[in-house]
């Protein structure tokens, strides 16, 4: 959009262009010159269990797990200073942070936040159940008494996380499968 | 002067093609995607699949291969690796996804000078492309003359290979004991994925492999030990009245058709030692004879055995499959829509109508389009895992 010189009007300053929508570039030409803006790249997908790096720390947005047969949804906790508080917060509204230790990465400087669940006898996960988000390099379980699954991948370089990317969108729900003939090991499904 | 307005949200595996000018050849970057597996003898992992490429073909494509960025210390740069700088420069590297490998493609040809067997999206031909002509007996191809402002149409697919264990059958007939009666015993095994085959995104012309046929009583059978699921095919439109046979450049217009949209899981059956009753139907006696009904008896026997074996395999296929967690739905289609556009009615209520109307007009658009809006489409959870 070009803006008026509005030559006319002596020393007055050039009329700043009106806010408008849109989603393409905006050209101004005004008497000292021309500007070109751009609204920022890329809508949000507010999504369940999506990461928000802090600093040596990690925060989620609330996601929920539950049984077929279980309580829930219920949330998953997040240990802070030896405690156990509910990710969403003591008060539902302020995401408590998983903090990250460096020593944790592998080689290729790469560890997860992982979903750890303990369901009871009959593969039920109850209020009571453990159910927390660790950072880990663990990402599968052969117990029957842990199910784990991966929620954010983390990447490392110098002692910093430099990227956190989510890899799961969705609440889940949590199905044990414990074979009862020919061997086999227990499987955790977060479907 | 280049900015990019805003996009919507990029989902795993989407893909991005782009004209590499150095090395005049089309590329494409795959946002990272994650597959969750599991395989048969309860081993799991989670990787994002990987790339495999020559530091010399990512130079080309424009990554300078100058600093690891999850070390900051330059590539190769162990002293070991100078003593042979044409080694360094063809030395196959795997690269994650989500290091941004760039993904050099070659394409295949749809269309009005492309390969028949393939059908051409609709999506193309309201943009200009063509079918194959359909030519007269005896007539050379090269006489056709192609319509006024014809579109070329060329393809790349990109698709996850994802190696797994598979099933093994050894069926062997031998003599029984003293009475000369036939036995047939059938031994089911594991054979591991192939020695240095990891979980990786190629690129070409996807032909989905199809298993053998399976005869059973032929000696040994052996699955194919790797799954394969298509990411998203890259299309280049060129310009209209392009020579045909004409290669792709930067002039061609590039599409992306997607076929997954969210990160992975994958998981094989288990596998498990037969229970007893299974093996017991597995050893039919087959007497020795002559008498015409004995032999035909015998023959009788042994298409059982072969159908025994078969179903057997068929039973304990470690074929692996993939799904999408999304909290247990039970469709992969999303969004559901409101109204069956079949229903589409001319009765008396005409809010029903007009919402059949609509509903049927959504999926007419739908299906003109190259692929589904967000939230997209994920693959079902496949039930016969839930058996114990």
């Amino acid at each position: 959009m070009i803006t008026p010189s509005n030559a006319n009007s002596g020393s007055r300053e050039p009329l700043s262009p009106p806010a408008r929508p849109g989603t393409g570039l905006l050209l101004t030409s005004t008497a000292v010159g021309a500007a070109l803006s751009a609204p920022p790249a890329g809508s949000v997908f507010d999504h369940a269990w999506r990461p928000f790096p802090r600093a040596q720390a990690v925060a989620f947005n609330l996601g929920t797990v539950q049984s077929l047969a279980g309580d829930g949804p219920l949330e998953p906790k997040i240990s802070v200073n030896g405690q156990l508080v509910p990710m969403s917060g003591k008060d539902g509204k302020s995401p408590v942070a998983l903090a990250l230790d460096a020593g944790v990465a592998n080689e290729d400087g790469i560890s997860f936040a992982v979903l750890e669940v303990e369901p009871n006898d009959d593969g039920e996960l109850l209020k009571a159940s453990r159910i927390e988000i660790v950072h880990s390099l663990n990402t599968t379980s052969r117990e029957k008494g842990l199910g784990r699954k991966a929620i954010a991948h983390l990447t490392w370089n110098k002692g910093s996380v430099v990227r956190v990317r989510p890899m799961v969108n969705f609440h889940f729900l949590y199905v044990r499968v414990v074979p009862t003939s020919g061997g086999g090991l227990p499987r955790h499904f977060f479907l | 002067m280049e900015s990019l307005p805003s996009t919507k949200w990029r989902h795993p595996w989407q893909t991005s093609p782009r004209w590499m000018a150095k090395a005049k050849q089309w590329g494409a970057t795959i946002e990272p995607g994650f597959v969750d597996s599991l395989d048969a003898l309860g081993d799991g992992q989670v990787l994002s699949p990987i790339f495999r490429a020559t530091v010399e073909e990512q130079q080309k494509a424009g990554n300078p291969w100058e600093n690891n960025p999850l070390t900051g210390k330059p590539f190769f740069s162990d002293p070991i690796f100078n003593q042979d700088a044409t080694a360094v420069q063809t030395r196959e590297v795997d690269l994650p996804l989500y290091l941004d490998p760039v993904i050099p493609m070659t394409f295949y040809g749809l269309g009005f000078d492309g390969d028949p067997g393939i059908s051409v999206p609709q999506f193309f031909l309201d943009r200009g492309a063509a079918k194959v002509p359909t030519l007269q007996p005896n007539q050379d191809p090269n006489s056709l003359t192609p319509p006024k402002n014809l579109r070329l149409l060329r393809a790349c697919d990109l698709w996850l290979h994802q190696p797994r264990l598979a099933l093994t059958s050894d069926v062997e007939l031998g003599d029984g004991p003293a009475t000369g009666q036939s036995n047939v015993q059938q031994t089911l095994g594991v054979l591991s994925p192939t020695a240095g085959d990891v979980p990786r995104v190629l690129q070409g012309f996807y032909q989905p492999v199809s298993q053998q046929q399976i005869d059973a009583l032929s000696g040994d059978f052996t699955e194919i030990n790797f799954d394969q699921i298509l990411i998203a095919t890259v299309y280049l439109l060129s310009p209209p009245n392009t020579p045909i046979g004409s290669d792709p450049d930067g002039t061609w217009q590039p599409f992306v058709q997607h076929n997954l949209f969210w990160n992975l899981s994958w998981a094989q059956p288990q596998f498990r030692i037969l229970p007893e009753d299974e093996i017991a139907g597995m050893l039919p006696v087959l007497a020795g004879g002559v008498a015409q009904h004995v032999i035909n008896f015998l023959s009788a026997s042994l298409n059982d055995a072969a159908q025994d074996a078969e179903n057997r395999i068929l039973a304990n296929s470690l074929a692996g499959k993939f799904w999408t967690p999304t909290g247990g739905g039970h469709i992969g289609s999303l969004p559901v829509p409101a109204v069956d556009p079949a229903t589409v009615a001319t009765g008396l209520d005409k809010v029903k109508n007009a919402a059949a109307l609509k509903a049927a007009l959504q999926v007419q658009n739908h299906a003109a389009q190259l692929g589904p809006d967000f939230p997209y489409n994920g693959l079902l959870f496949p039930t016969a895992f839930l058996s114990a």
